[in-house]
C-alpha cells in the first residue's frame, strides 16, 4: 500500500476493517485495529517491522521499570530517618530513571538517525576527505526502514518522557501501547498523537456510530478532492520546473510560479491525506489531533507553524524547546543576560538558542540533505528576526499609529507571510541546496511576468482549464478554511441543510473528484511527500 | 434485535441505499456522456491512443502498442509514404501495461492487422497495488476513464452519428517533437549476461496480450524502441528469454547501428525519447523490416485508402519546421 488516496486502502483495506470492527463484539474490537494496523504494516514495511517491535518493546518494558522504581522509591522514603536521608534517596533513584529514560531516548532516536541519516553523514564525510586529499572513501551505507518511523519514535518519546515526568501512567496492557504506536491511519504520515489523549480511545471499542461514519466519509471526500483534483494536477507542471529549469531557460516568473505552485501542492497533498487520516479515525470514533488550521491564514512565520503541521510543531516544543530553554545553563544565560540588556530582550538569547535547537532537528526531521537544514534555517532565521524586532516594530507602529487590525494590514502581512513560506519551500523541494540557491539567484535577478503574458506558463504540462480547476478547488478550500475561522463548522453546516441541499453537496463533490481528478492516463500522481518520513 | 430493526436504523439504511443508487446512476449518466464516441477533439491531453477507435474497421495492416517510447519513435504516415502499408501507434505517456493489454483487447474487436507490435518499455513499469482494481472500475463506469476528457465535451454532438463525431488523428499516434536535447550516456547498451526482473505481475498481462492475438490470429512481435535512459542490456536479454517463452520475433533497436541514430541530435530529453530526427531513422528502419518480414501490402494508389494519401500533406506541413533544424 502506497498511500491513503488509493483504492486499495480506500475501496479495500478500510471497508473490510470497518465491516469486521462492526461484527465483533466490543471486547474485540480494538484486537481487530490492532491486527489490522500490524497488516497494515507489515504490507508496506514487510520484515522491517521489527525496527517497530524494537520501539513498542523498548519503551513499554522501560515505562513499567520506571514505574517500579517510582514504587520503590515511595516505599524506601518512610525509612528514611532524616531529610538528607530522604534527599539522597530520591536522588539515587530519580538518577536510575534518567539513566535510563536516556537511554531508551538515545536507542531509539540513535537508530532513527542510523537508518535515515547514516548516508547523509557519510557523504559528507567523504566530501571532506576528498578535500583532505585522501582518497579513501567509505562506502555509503544503505538501510531499509520500516513505514512512519520518524512519526512513531517521536510519539515512543513522547510516551517514555511523559511516563518519567509522571503527566502519564505506564501502560500495563501491551496491546494498547502497541495500538498507539501502530493506529493504521496514521502510521504513514502523522498527525503524531500524544498517549495521553489517543490511547484509551484506542482501545475503548466504541461501535461505530451513523454520525461518525457519515462525517468521517465527508472528511475523506474532502481529502481526496484537495490531493486528486489539485495536488496531483499541479504535480506535472511542479516537476517540470523544478528538475528541468536549468535546462529550459525559465525566468524569474515561472521559478516564482513553480514555489507558489508547489506550496499549494504540498499543502493540498499533506492537509488532504490528513483529511483522510482524520476521517478514517473519525468512523472508529477516535478523534486524531488535527495537523492544520487554516495554515494561509497566518499573518508571521511563526504563527505559520502553529497552523501548519501543528503536531510536528508542538512536539518540539514540549520535547525540545521547553527543555532546552528550562535547563540550568539557559536558565543562567537567562538571569544575566536580563541584567545586560534589560526584560524585553534578556531571555532571547536563551529562547534563539533553543529555538536554533528546534530548527536543526526540524530541518533534520524533513530530510537529510543541506538543503532541508537551509529550510529550518531559513526558518529559524526569520522568527528570530521577527523576535527582535517586534518591540522595535511596535513602538514605530504606535508612533506613526499604524493600526494593525485593519484589513488591508492584515491583508498585507497574510501574503507577506505566504510568500516568505513559498521561497521556503522552493528551497525544500529543490535538487539540493546548490540548485536551490540557483533557483533563488534567478528568482531575483530574472523576475519578469512575461511568460504569464505569452501563455509560456499554459505550455509546461498544464493548460487554461487545468489552472481554472485548481482555482476553483483552492478557492473553495478557501471558503471552507473562512468557515473555519468563523468558528463555523462546515460539515455541521452541511448536516443542518434540507436532504436535497446536502446530497447535492455530496453528489458535487464526488462527480468533481471523478471527473476533474488528475488519475488515469497521462498522470502520475505524487507520492505521498510525508510517507517516508 | 429490537435494537437493530428500529425505526430509525431502518430510514437510516434506506437513506443509504438511496444514497449509493443515485451515486452509481449519476455515475453511470457520466459515463454514457464521457463515452469517446459522443464527442470530437483534437487537443485532449493523451487521446491519441482512442484516435485507434475511431478508424474505419478492419483498416490497419499493423498496430504497435506501447507508451511515449512507442508514439515519439513510430511514425505511420512515413510507413505508408515509403512502403504504403497502414499502421496505427496506440500509446499513450507513462502506460501501465495493463492499460496497453485492455487497449489490445478493445482496439482488436475492430482491426485486424497482420501484425501487433508491443513496445517493451512498458513492461518494466511497476504498477501499483490499485491498477488492477482501476481496470475493472474502469470498465463497468467508463467515466473513470475517460474523465480526462471533460475540457473537450461537445454537448452538440451527442446523440449524433458516433462516426462524424469521433476524434482521428492525422499523425496516426505519432507524436512530433522537433526539440534537441543531447543524451548523456550514448554508450548504454554495455553487454552483459544479467537478466533484468519484470516487476509484479507484468509477465502475466504479456501473456494475456499474446492469448489475445493468438485467439484473433494476430501475430505478436516484441519491439524496444532506442531509449538510453529507459533501456539496457539486461532488460535485452530478458525480453530475449520473454520471446522464447512465447514464441513470437523480437526486435531490440538499441542494438541495430543500421538505425543510425546520432544521440548528440536525434533526441529531445537527453535520450529518454528520441525527437522527430530520430523518430525518421527508426521508421525507416522498421519500416523496412516490418514490410519484408511480414510482406505486409502495398495500398498507394488503391482509392480505398484516399484518406491516408491526403495525410501525406498534412504530415509535410506538420514537420516543415524540422526543416531549418
Amino acid at each position: 500500500m502506497s498511500s491513503y488516496i488509493s483504492i486499495t486502502y480506500l475501496l479495500v483495506f478500510l471497508p473490510i476493517v470497518a465491516l469486521v470492527f462492526t461484527l465483533v463484539p466490543r471486547k474485540a474490537k480494538p484486537f481487530i485495529l490492532l491486527a489490522a494496523s500490524l497488516v497494515f504494516m507489515y504490507l508496506c514495511s514487510h520484515y522491517w517491522i521489527v525496527y517497530w517491535v524494537f520501539t513498542t518493546v523498548s519503551i513499554f518494558v522501560s515505562a513499567l521499570l520506571i514505574e517500579k522504581s517510582k514504587k520503590k522509591c515511595k516505599e524506601a522514603l518512610p525509612a528514611a530517618e532524616n531529610k538528607e536521608q530522604k534527599k539522597a534517596i530520591k536522588k539515587s533513584f530519580a538518577r536510575k530513571q534518567l539513566l535510563l529514560v536516556t537511554l531508551i531516548i538515545v536507542a531509539n532516536i540513535g537508530l532513527l538517525a542510523v537508518l535515515r541519516y547514516s548516508q547523509f553523514f557519510v557523504a559528507n564525510f567523504n566530501k571532506i576527505l576528498q578535500v583532505c586529499g585522501t582518497d579513501f572513501q567509505l562506502a555509503l551505507p544503505k538501510f531499509a526502514a520500516c513505514i512512519g518511523i520518524s512519526f512513531y519514535t517521536l510519539q515512543a518519546v513522547s510516551y517514555i518522557h511523559d511516563v518519567y515526568k509522571d503527566k502519564i501512567q505506564a501502560d500495563h496492557n501491551f496491546g494498547r501501547l502497541a495500538l498507539y504506536m501502530s493506529f493504521f491511519p496514521i502510521i504513514m504520515e502523522g498527525p503524531i498523537c500524544r498517549y495521553g489523549d489517543t490511547a484509551q480511545k484506542l482501545w475503548s471499542g466504541d461501535r461505530i456510530t451513523y454520525k461518525n461514519f457519515t462525517f468521517g466519509m465527508q472528511r475523506m471526500a474532502f481529502g481526496i478532492l484537495k490531493k486528486v483534483v489539485v495536488a496531483d494536477r499541479l504535480n506535472v507542471i511542479v516537476t517540470s520546473i523544478f528538475r528541468e529549469y536549468q535546462y529550459c531557460d525559465y525566468d524569474g516568473g515561472i521559478i516564482f510560479l513553480g514555489a507558489v505552485l508547489y506550496t499549494i501542492e504540498l499543502y493540498m497533498e499533506f492537509s488532504g491525506t490528513i483529511d483522510v487520516v482524520i476521517g478514517s479515525g473519525e468512523i472508529f470514533g477516535v478523534t486524531i489531533p488535527e495537523n492544520f488550521r487554516q495554515p494561509f491564514f497566518s499573518k508571521s512565520i511563526t504563527e505559520f507553524w502553529q497552523r501548519w503541521h501543528i503536531t510536528l510543531g508542538t512536539w518540539f516544543k514540549d520535547y525540545i524547546f521547553y527543555p532546552v530553554t528550562m535547563s540550568k545553563p539557559m536558565k543562567k544565560l537567562t538571569k544575566n543576560a536580563r541584567k545586560k540588556l534589560g526584560r524585553n530582550y534578556g531571555p532571547m538569547p536563551a529562547s534563539i538558542f533553543a529555538f536554533g535547537c528546534v530548527w536543526l532537528c526540524n530541518g533534520l526531521w524533513h530530510g537529510a540533505g543541506w538543503e532541508f537544514l537551509f529550510f529550518g534555517f531559513y526558518h529559524f532565521v526569520l522568527i528570530s528576526l521577527g523576535s527582535l524586532i517586534l518591540p522595535v516594530s511596535t513602538k514605530l507602529f504606535e508612533k506613526w499609529h499604524i493600526d494593525r487590525n485593519k484589513l488591508p494590514y492584515r491583508i498585507f502581512t497574510i501574503l507577506r507571510t505566504a510568500i516568505l513560506v513559498c521561497i521556503g519551500e522552493m528551497f525544500f523541494n529543490s535538487r539540493g541546496l546548490t540548485e536551490g540557491m540557483k533557483m533563488f539567484k534567478v528568482l531575483v535577478t530574472q523576475f519578469t511576468l512575461k511568460s504569464f503574458f505569452n501563455g509560456a506558463i499554459f505550455t509546461m504540462g498544464i493548460d487554461r482549464f487545468d489552472y481554472i480547476v485548481v482555482l476553483a478547488v483552492v478557492l473553495l478550500v478557501f471558503a471552507i478554511g473562512l468557515m473555519k475561522e468563523k468558528g463555523i463548522s462546515p460539515r455541521e453546516w452541511i448536516a443542518q441543510r434540507h436532504v436535497v441541499i446536502r446530497w447535492s453537496i455530496f453528489f458535487a463533490m464526488i462527480l468533481i473528484i471523478v471527473i476533474f481528478g488528475a488519475y488515469g492516463t497521462g498522470y502520475i500522481p505524487i507520492d505521498p511527500i510525508y510517507a517516508n518520513f | 434485535m429490537k435494537k437493530i430493526f428500529s425505526k430509525d436504523n431502518i430510514k437510516k439504511f434506506l437513506a443509504s441505499v438511496l444514497f449509493v443508487a443515485i451515486g452509481v446512476g449519476l455515475l453511470g449518466g457520466a459515463s454514457y456522456l464521457f463515452t469517446p464516441e459522443k464527442f470530437h477533439t483534437d487537443t485532449v491531453k493523451d487521446v491519441k491512443p482512442y484516435g485507434l477507435l475511431a478508424e474505419p474497421d478492419n483498416t490497419m495492416d499493423a498496430i504497435i502498442y506501447g507508451d511515449s517510447e512507442a508514439f515519439s519513435a513510430f511514425s505511420p504516415v512515413q510507413m505508408w509514404e515509403e512502403h504504403g502499408f497502414t499502421c496505427y501507434v496506440c500509446s499513450s505517456a507513462s502506460q501501465y501495461i495493463s492499460l496497453t493489454e485492455s487497449f489490445v483487447r478493445q482496439t482488436l474487436e475492430h482491426q485486424k492487422p497482420r501484425v501487433v507490435f508491443l513496445e517493451t518499455n512498458a513492461i518494466y513499469r511497476k504498477m501499483n497495488s490499485d491498477d488492477p482494481g482501476l481496470n475493472k472500475i474502469e470498465a463497468t463506469l467508463p467515466v473513470f476513464k475517460y474523465h480526462n476528457l471533460w475540457k473537450n465535451i461537445d454537448p452538440a454532438g451527442i446523440n449524433e452519428n458516433e462516426n462524424d463525431y469521433c476524434w482521428q488523428d492525422d499523425l496516426k499516434g505519432f507524436k512530433y517533437i522537433d526539440i534537441i536535447n543531447k543524451s548523456r550516456h550514448p554508450d548504454y547498451m554495455k553487454k552483459t549476461k544479467k537478466l533484468q526482473k519484470v516487476p509484479g505481475s507484468n509477465l502475466q498481462h504479456v501473456q494475456n496480450i499474446y492469448n489475445i492475438c493468438k485467439e484473433k490470429g494476430v501475430e505478436l512481435v516484441l519491439i524496444s524502441a532506442p531509449s538510453t535512459v529507459n533501456w539496457n542490456y539486461a532488460k535485452h536479454n530478458m525480453m530475449v528469454k520473454l520471446s522464447k517463452q512465447l514464441g513470437v520475433k523480437y526486435i531490440d533497436l538499441n542494438l541495430e547501428d543500421s538505425v543510425g541514430l546520432d544521440w548528440n541530435h536525434d533526441t529531445c530529453d537527453r535520450g529518454d525519447h528520441v525527437n522527430y530526427f530520430g523518430a525518421t531513422k527508426v521508421t525507416k528502419f522498421f519500416g523496412n523490416y516490418a514490410a519484408k518480414t511480414f510482406s505486409l501490402p502495398d495500398h498507394r494508389g488503391d482509392a480505398a485508402y484516399s484518406d491516408w494519401a491526403k495525410l501525406k500533406v498534412k504530415y509535410a506541413e506538420v514537420t516543415a519546421r524540422s526543416k531549418n533544424k
